[in-house]
């Protein structure tokens, strides 16, 4: 087994451009964040905003997923500058206690049902005032982004970008070795985008 | 030993020198190290992110945001609206996520720059040489059509039945074959980017490139910069736990229309125009997601085949962008239930965006933290091109039969049907319900003839810092209204151009 050291020369001194296996964590010597320490009360409110903000069932809910997305999210600020991590802790006590400031309901969301806890931040994300939606730009972005990068919720999605890359690389691979590109090469239009393509303006819109 | 250097491989307190010390390695950073050190000089990058090959890519969301971009992609212009903006943060700089567009700055612009400038350095004639070198060293052309997508399909035959100007984009690939993963970093190796294009030659050439560096203030010396004193990122606690400096007989600052001006604020510098951190412009976005009733699966085939041009008078692009679901997610308007509802029509759904070119600068400050903080507001001018721009793009989508159109505004998230589209113009008043969208930062310190009106002068030379030398989208005196990618490569190589010379003339780098 190659050591961190090799590994992490080989990243360092392997052709820029050469493909690798697509990994999702590539075993090459990089060393990611350690998630962000965080104490167990603000641990408590990032867990219930994850639970509150991930879709519920029949969306799918691997054992465990709700903890994996919030260490996502720990690491994630760890990359953040660190007044904008610290300001991203307050924000998430600030959202905890979103329902009394709502005015709805003397409970933070750690307290409530996830149901309850997702009415009252759908609440705060549709608000008309500017400064209220923002609040949730930020949580629901990171919490989704973790949630949609999942491999089990791309199966549902019909997502499979790997297949297709790989497929992909071995096509620049022959163009590389002096191939010419088939008609097969390209990427299959569905019959529907060529039939509606032929349609005048008038009746596509019908 | 390898040229290139991280965290595990600095001492605290640690000096090194070279001639010349460039501050990034993106689109301008790369590109004038490249030909100085191809011109023989002991070249030295500092690069705050890390070295990432083609080897290492995925098409994965949360193991490359990290690993790519600034911030964990966390930063937002403040205004009205605030702007999310992302720019790369790796070696490669945005130019190794970025679409690969090589758009020449227009001519009407390059008329505009010349004007400003009232000199002919600028002018369309000048930069010729300049744009065919960097389109050479980056492979700039059209795409193969085994490379092209639904979502291309869409915008090119939507543009044609309604009479709109469409042109195929021009890209730094060398044949591209549509694995669209550009914006996580192209898995294929196709994309020129910096990382491959112009940083291996400069290997070649001599140049070393220290990663995982953030440049934290230049280090001035008789009122000439001679280096720069910088921090190292600990990988693991993400601290800034050893510091480094780097001596040098020159330093170039290419770190973007962000950073460039916040690190160059910290000093006392850049001021007799009051100029530097003015003129922030940023091509602000807004994002039109179509529904169609058929799988186009639009993560299939190049990110963005073309653009839609028939806008262009008025300032307005349309072009497609698809981007994996874990950054599409992020974007939305809703969680929970909703999301899920939304986002299971993944495969059927193509990401497109209106663009428009500014009307009015924002500005650059450095806050007391040092952290930048730009500040940006569209003009009602800009609202009123945003509001045909949405509604021409949602035209074009119903013309190719998309069933729903998710528009950017929060209070009006989607239309099923063109018949809805007057609801754009009487829902539509103030510009914070707009969600727009960035990644073209430019402008913050501006090159001109008149120290008194710019930031640097036409070699890219700080009018009062000699030593210092800026070369990125900095350096932009107006908007291009297109991807400013080959404009700044073209810019970065006069730069290197004109420092080489000037050493020509003085027998070293000039003092």
């Amino acid at each position: 087994m190659p050591t961190l050291e090799e590994k992490r020369h080989r990243r360092l001194t392997i052709a820029a451009d050469e493909p690798g296996d697509l990994a999702r964590h590539p075993d090459d010597g990089f060393i990611m964040a350690e998630p962000r320490p965080m104490g167990a009360a603000t641990l408590r409110v990032l867990d219930a905003i994850v639970r509150a903000v991930v879709p519920p069932p029949p969306a799918p809910h691997a054992p465990g997923m709700e903890k994996e997305i919030a260490t996502t999210v720990r690491v994630m600020m760890q990359y953040m500058p660190p007044l904008s991590a610290r300001g991203f802790v307050l924000l998430l006590h600030f959202l905890n206690w979103s329902p009394l400031w709502r005015l709805r309901g003397l409970l933070p969301l750690t307290r409530i049902r996830s149901e309850r806890a997702s009415r009252i931040l759908t609440g705060i994300a549709s608000s008309r005032w500017l400064l209220i939606r923002l609040l949730m730009l930020g949580p629901k972005g990171l919490v989704l982004s973790a949630y949609f990068d999942r491999d089990d919720v791309h199966q549902v999605l019909r997502y499979d970008p790997t297949t297709f890359i790989r497929s992909r690389i071995e096509l620049r691979q022959r163009l590389l070795a002096g191939g010419e590109a088939t008609a097969e090469d390209g990427i299959a239009e569905p019959p529907e985008l060529t039939a509606i393509s032929q349609q005048p303006f008038e009746q596509a819109v019908r | 030993m390898s040229k290139i250097l991280e965290y595990a491989d600095y001492e605290d307190g640690e000096l090194l020198r070279a001639e010349v010390v460039v501050i990034g390695t993106g689109a301008g950073g790369a590109v004038v190290g490249k030909e100085l050190a191809e011109a023989g000089y002991d070249v030295l990058f500092v690069e705050e992110g890390g070295y990432h090959p083609t080897s290492s890519f995925n098409a994965f969301v949360q193991e490359s945001v990290p690993r790519l971009y600034r911030d964990a992609s966390a930063t937002v212009i403040l205004g009205k609206p605030p702007i999310p903006y992302v720019e790369g943060r790796c070696v490669g700089g945005s130019t190794t996520l970025n679409g690969g567009m090589t758009w020449r700055t227009p001519e009407n612009v390059l008329a505009r720059w010349e004007k400003v400038t009232a000199q002919r350095d600028l002018s369309s004639a000048s930069l010729e040489r300049f744009f065919e070198r960097v389109e050479e060293h980056v492979s700039a052309k059209p795409q193969g059509d085994y490379s092209i997508g639904n979502d291309s399909r869409v915008m090119d035959r939507g543009a044609q039945k309604l009479g709109f100007e469409y042109l195929h984009n021009i890209r730094n690939q060398d044949r591209c074959v549509g694995a669209n993963s550009c914006v996580l970093g192209c898995p294929t190796g196709a994309k020129r980017s910096t990382l491959v294009s112009y940083m291996p030659k400069a290997f070649d050439a001599g140049a070393r490139c220290m990663t995982m560096l953030r440049a934290d203030e230049l280090l001035i010396e008789g009122g000439r910069c001679r280096g720069v004193r910088c921090r190292a990122v600990n990988p693991r606690t993400r601290r800034e736990d050893k510091r480094v400096d780097v001596r040098a007989d020159a330093v170039v600052v290419a770190a973007g229309a962000v950073h460039t001006p916040n690190l160059l604020l910290r000093h006392d510098i850049g001021r007799p125009s009051g100029q530097l951190g003015q003129n922030f412009l940023c091509h602000p976005n807004a994002k039109v997601l179509a529904v169609y009733p058929f799988a186009l699966k639009s993560w299939e085939g190049v990110n963005q085949g073309g653009q839609v041009r028939g806008f262009r008078d008025r300032g307005i692009l349309f072009a497609e962008n698809f981007v994996p679901p874990g950054a599409l997610a992020a974007q939305i308007h809703v969680h929970g239930a909703e999301a899920w509802d939304m986002m299971q029509d993944y495969d059927r759904m193509a990401l497109t965006g209106v663009l428009v070119e500014d009307s009015r600068p924002g500005r650059i400050k450095r806050s007391v933290f040092g952290m930048p903080v730009p500040r940006y507001d569209i003009t009602h001018e800009d609202h009123e091109r945003f509001l045909d721009g949405v509604a021409h793009l949602a035209e074009l989508h119903f013309s190719m039969g998309a069933s729903r159109v998710y528009l950017p505004f929060s209070n009006l998230h989607a239309i099923d049907s063109a018949d809805e589209l007057p609801k754009i113009r009487q829902t539509q008043r103030k510009r914070s319900s707009m969600e727009l969208f960035t990644v073209h930062l430019m402008g913050t310190a501006r090159m001109g003839s008149r120290r008194e009106r710019s930031v640097t002068d036409l070699r890219g030379a700080v009018w009062d810092l000699p030593g210092c030398w800026v070369a990125d989208a900095s350096l932009f005196p107006t908007a291009v209204g297109v991807n400013p990618q080959i404009t700044i490569m073209a810019l970065a190589s006069l730069v290197a151009e004109r420092m080489a010379a000037d050493d020509l003339d003085r027998g070293r780098l000039p003092c």
